[in-house]
Order: structure tokens, then sequence, then C-alpha cells
């Protein structure tokens, strides 16, 4: 589904040019699960952004279900975004002010769904990742992972073709990453959802497919989890 | 555009989540709107209540107004409009009609003939007087039965019946009528009121002490010109032309210049609360600039899920309509309030009228000011890159 061959990404900082992602070749197959590990700064953020389709200014190629988004308008690539991608983020990145039902309504709210079809898909997206009457309440009322699984369920409430979650369970002890991980898990099992997972914790890789090692911008190997 | 109407909800819920600093942006287009449509009722009331009044002289269209006044300055002694006259204005070229016109606030000079005291009384007709500040004053069967009654004022009272009026007789010329109560009036010293048909009736042959002579004009006659040319003929032969003169004022002249003047005040406030809207124009872009950097997480987070640069420009544009709207309508509620106070408050000249003109600048002035200084915040908000936000 996923084909990166040969990236490199360079960013400008004032005269300097770095060289952050160097000759990237990644296959990635529908329904796997797969786990990114890397040291602070080996460019795991920058992979993800361009997997995202956030970041456009890479050389190479990056082929979704064989085709090039590279050329789309801004445009295309927020529509491809909110139809393809769901993000999950270590910080959670919930709208503070907004209830826990308007911040998993935001995919659809692009997508162009009336409210009433919103609440009911929102109420049971949030009952499959195991929340249950907490819709109108703000995100700081909740736990970490209660947010986290927030985070997750407006990840997927679009029926996106591939989640990215960027250090998941970072902020989480390690009761809560556990649960966090098998919901992960379970998705992938029941929804043959694409898993693209950036952590440090090998414990949270192990339960991945695949786990590729990124090292100073360079896939350093990757390593199939028996 | 389907999920347009969902990027105007999230606007409203947005406004909504942040009352307090909202509040405080709108007030400066409250007060901004307030004070034109306070000022532009205010001079459409005084307007209309001027060209109600002109109309009320013989202003109107197709009718014109001669005056005559005496080289004293006095009150004519003698009728200068008899039927003599009337009929040498007739004739003029242009004139339909001619008729005395009589004014409902000016009285007819007649002498008062009690023994105690003898003097100068000015009448008033009134169809009924129903609240004198004594007494219980005549109503309309009176009128109708031509009762001999009046009520007087206080100097009448206290000089000729000792403050002792209520009941007693006051003669004019010659004639008895009962006081049956005690009414002042501003404008005419010595006033006495009396039911008009009993005025009608016994006392017909008065005049009112400044006349005036109204003409009805012929269709597409010049009314100066026509008028002018009637004063001329009644100075030359008028009966009044030895004491005084018989002169056209032109009225609608009159009348425009004032208006001239009003627009003028109107213009000059609307020039100074359009400065002021200017200003709380600039506190709406500060604010939604601030509102634009403390929600750039929002704004990557909406982004990242499907979100176009469009769609948060609009998102913040609404919300600076919606909040200079709102704003336009309460300043809008205050001006009328407002107006309808000093209404209330001041003399019956001075009135408040609220066109539909007054409401539709309230509230295209207001979105004009949300969608012009909202603009440029929204503008930026949507030129954010993606990549550069979400951190």
């Amino acid at each position: 589904m996923i084909e990166l061959v040969d990236i490199n990404r360079h960013f400008k900082n004032g005269d300097e040019e770095n060289h952050i992602l160097k000759d990237i070749n990644i296959n990635i197959k529908e329904g796997e699960f797969i786990a990114i590990m890397g040291p602070s700064g080996s460019g795991k953020s920058t992979l993800i952004n361009i997997l995202g389709f956030i970041d456009r200014g890479y050389e190479g190629a990056y082929l979704f279900n064989k085709e090039n988004y590279k050329k789309s308008s801004d445009n295309e690539l927020a529509e491809i975004r909110n139809k393809t991608v769901g993000f999950v983020f270590q910080n959670f990145k919930l709208i503070q002010n907004n209830t826990i039902l308007e911040n998993v309504s935001i995919p659809l709210v692009y997508a162009g769904l009336g409210s009433q079809a919103r609440k009911e898909k929102v109420i049971n997206t949030l009952h499959d990742v195991g929340l249950y009457d907490k819709e109108n309440l703000v995100p700081n009322k909740l736990s970490g992972g209660q947010q986290q699984r927030v985070a997750i369920a407006r990840a997927i409430i679009n029926n996106p073709k591939f989640i990215i979650a960027d250090e998941p369970t970072g902020a989480l002890d390690s009761k809560t990453s556990e649960d966090i991980i098998n919901l992960f898990m379970k998705l992938n099992k029941e929804h043959r959802t694409t898993m693209i997972l950036v952590t440090h914790d090998r414990k949270v890789a192990d339960k991945a497919d695949r786990i590729i090692h990124i090292l100073d911008g360079r896939v350093q190997r990757e390593e199939v989890v028996e | 555009m389907k999920n347009l109407s969902n990027i105007i909800a999230i606007s409203f819920k947005s406004i909504l989540k942040n009352k307090r600093r909202n509040i405080f942006t709108m007030i400066g287009i409250i007060i901004g709107i307030a004070a034109v449509i306070t000022i532009m009722s205010l001079g459409n009331g005084f307007k209309q209540t001027a060209s109600e009044q002109f109309e009320d002289t013989g202003a109107g269209k197709d009718s014109a107004t001669v005056n005559y006044m005496t080289s004293s300055g006095e009150g004519a002694k003698d009728n200068p409009f008899s039927q003599q006259d009337l009929d040498i204005a007739k004739q003029v070229n242009g004139v339909t009609d001619a008729k005395i016109k009589e004014s409902d606030d000016q009285g007819y000079s007649a002498k008062m003939t009690n023994a105690q005291k003898k003097g100068d009384v000015s009448i008033l007709k009134k169809k009924e007087m129903t609240s004198p500040e004594k007494g219980k004053g005549f109503n309309e069967d009176d009128n109708e039965l031509n009762k001999k009654v009046v009520t007087v004022d206080d100097k009448i009272a206290k000089d000729v019946f000792n403050n002792d009026a209520i009941g007693k007789t006051l003669y004019i010329d010659d004639q008895g009528f009962e006081v049956v109560g005690i009414a002042n009036d501003a404008m005419n010293p010595s006033a006495v009121n009396m039911p008009a048909n009993t005025f009608d009736r016994y006392m017909g042959q008065l005049t009112q002490d400044f006349p005036s002579l109204q003409l009805s004009l012929a269709d597409g006659a010049d009314k100066k010109e026509v008028a002018d040319k009637v004063a001329k003929e009644l100075n030359k032969k008028g009966s009044g032309a030895g004491d005084g003169n018989y002169s056209y004022t032109d009225m609608e002249e009159f009348m425009k210049n004032i208006n001239k003047v009003f627009d003028g005040i109107t213009y000059f406030v609307s020039a100074v609360a359009g400065i002021s809207l200017f200003i709380a124009g600039i506190g709406v872009m500060n604010v939604m600039y601030i509102s634009v950097t403390e929600r750039t997480e929002e704004i990557a987070i909406r982004r990242a899920f499907g979100a176009k640069a469009r769609d948060i420009e609009i998102q913040f544009l609404v919300e600076s309509v919606v909040l200079c709207v709102i704003g336009g309508i309460i300043g809008l509620i205050i001006g009328i309030l407002v107006a309808s106070l000093v209404d209330a408050v001041t003399p019956d000249y001075i009135k408040s009228a609220v066109s539909l003109s007054s409401v539709l600048i309230a509230v295209g002035v207001s979105t004009l000011i949300g969608i012009v200084f909202g603009w440029i915040p929204a503008r930026s908000a949507a030129k954010k890159e993606l990549i550069d936000i979400i951190k």
C-alpha cells in the first residue's frame, strides 16, 4: 500500500542545509502493524510527516496505492488526509475548550456530515475505544489514558486507510500504555487498519509485526517480530 | 458547499467559548452603532415633525400662505383679510381658492368686560378641555351643545376673581360665560379656553392677532410667483394696506434649509461615530489576531484531520462577522432605546423615528467591519503551513 523510494529530505536553516532523511526505502502492506524505532533526532517525525501527507518538500517518490501525491494541491492533500490518514499524537492534541464530542467530530465535520449523523457515529466510536458517557466533557476532565482513547477515536472515526501514531504511549504510565497498545492491536486485527507506530519503547514495539529501526536519517535495519 | 454550515456552527461555538473577551470587543461596535442610530432616529423624527408643522401652516403642495404684519408689530385691530380681500386674491391668476387660515395655537383677542376688571384676553378654541389644573373643564358634549363655559388661566383668576374663579361668570364682550376650570397656556398670556362651537356661535366676528390667508393653487402654478403676486395686489388694494404689509414667506425654502442644517449635524455625528467604529474595527482585528495565535494548535489539528485552508479562513471570518453583527444589533437596540428616552423626556417637537434605513445601516456597517477587519487575521490563520505548526 505504501511505497517509499529513495526519499531524501533537506531542511534549510539559515545558510546551513541539514540532510535529515537519507535514501529511505520502505514498503508497508495493507493491514500491517509497523513500529518505527529510533533515538531523538533520527528523523522519525520527518518521516511520518511525509507519510501523513503533511510534508511535500521531499525528493524521491512516495507512492500510496501506486499513486504519487507530490504534485497535489494543498486542498487535495487536505481531502486525502481527511479520508486516508488518522493521526494520534504523544500529547493527544485535543482542542481543550471543545467537548469530547466536538473533538472526535472534527474529521466528520470536514467530510461534510450533518450534526445528527456525526453525534451517532462519535458515540459508537467512543464505545469502540472503551469510553462511555464522556462526550459532553472537556478533555482536561479525563485521565491521560482516556484522553488518548479520545484521540484514537478521532483518528479512526473516518475509517482511514492507515493510522500514524507518534509515540502514543510516551506520556502514559506502563499500565495505561499496555491498554492503549492492546487497543491498537484490536483495531488492527478487527478492522485490518494499517498501523504505523513511532516509539522509543521496546516493549511497545515488540507487539508490532515488523520493526523499522532508524538512525541518523537512514533505515538501519528491519526486524520481523515473531 | 455542504460543510459550510458545519464551519459556521463551529464559529458560533467558539464565540460562546470566549464570552468575556468577545463582549469587551463588541463594546466599541455597540457604542458606535448606538450613537449613529440615536442621532439618525432623532434627526428623522425632527424632520418629520418639522414637515408636518409646515404642512399645517399651509406650506403643503398646491397651497401657499400670505401673512399680514402691521407696521407697529402689534396685532391687527381690524381683520386685514376681509371678504373683499379674499375676492382680490381669488382673481389672481393661478389661485383657485382663498380663505382665512386659523391656527390652533394662536388666540383670538377679545375684551374682558367684568365689573371688577377690564382688559384683553386671548381666546383659544378647543373641542374639549377635560383635564384643567383645577375644576372639571368641559367635554365634547358641552362643545356640541354650545354651552357658554370657559376655563381661565391663573392670571385672570387672580386679577378678576381673587383666586376663586370656579363657578363665577366671566364677561367677554358683554357676554357671560361660566368659569369651569383653570388652565394655563405658555404661548398665550391671559388665555381663555372656550368650546370651539360656542366660540363660532357667539364670538364668530373675532379675528386672530396674526391672521393669515391660505391660497389654494391651480395645478402646475408656480407657488412663489403666484403668492408674491397676491401679496402685491393686497398691498395695493387690501383693507389693511395702510397700516401694514402683506407678505409671502416661502416656507418650503425655509424648511429645506432647516433640513439641510439637520442633515449636516447628522453627517457630522455619523463621521465621529464612523471614526469610533473604525477604532472598534481595529480592536476586532487585534482580538482576532490574538485568537489566531492562541489557537494555532487548534488550526493544526483541524488541518491535520482534513480542514482546507479555506475552511479555516471562513471559520475565523465568520467569527469576526458574527461578533460584529451581534454588536451591531445590540447597538441598534440601545440606539433605539436612547432615542425613545430622549423623545420621552424632551418637549413634543423632538421625536424619535426609526427608519428601515437605520436598521440596514446598523447591520450593514457592522457586517462590513467584521469582514474588513476579520479578513486579515483569518487570512493569516489560513496561510499557516501545517508542517510549521504541527509540533
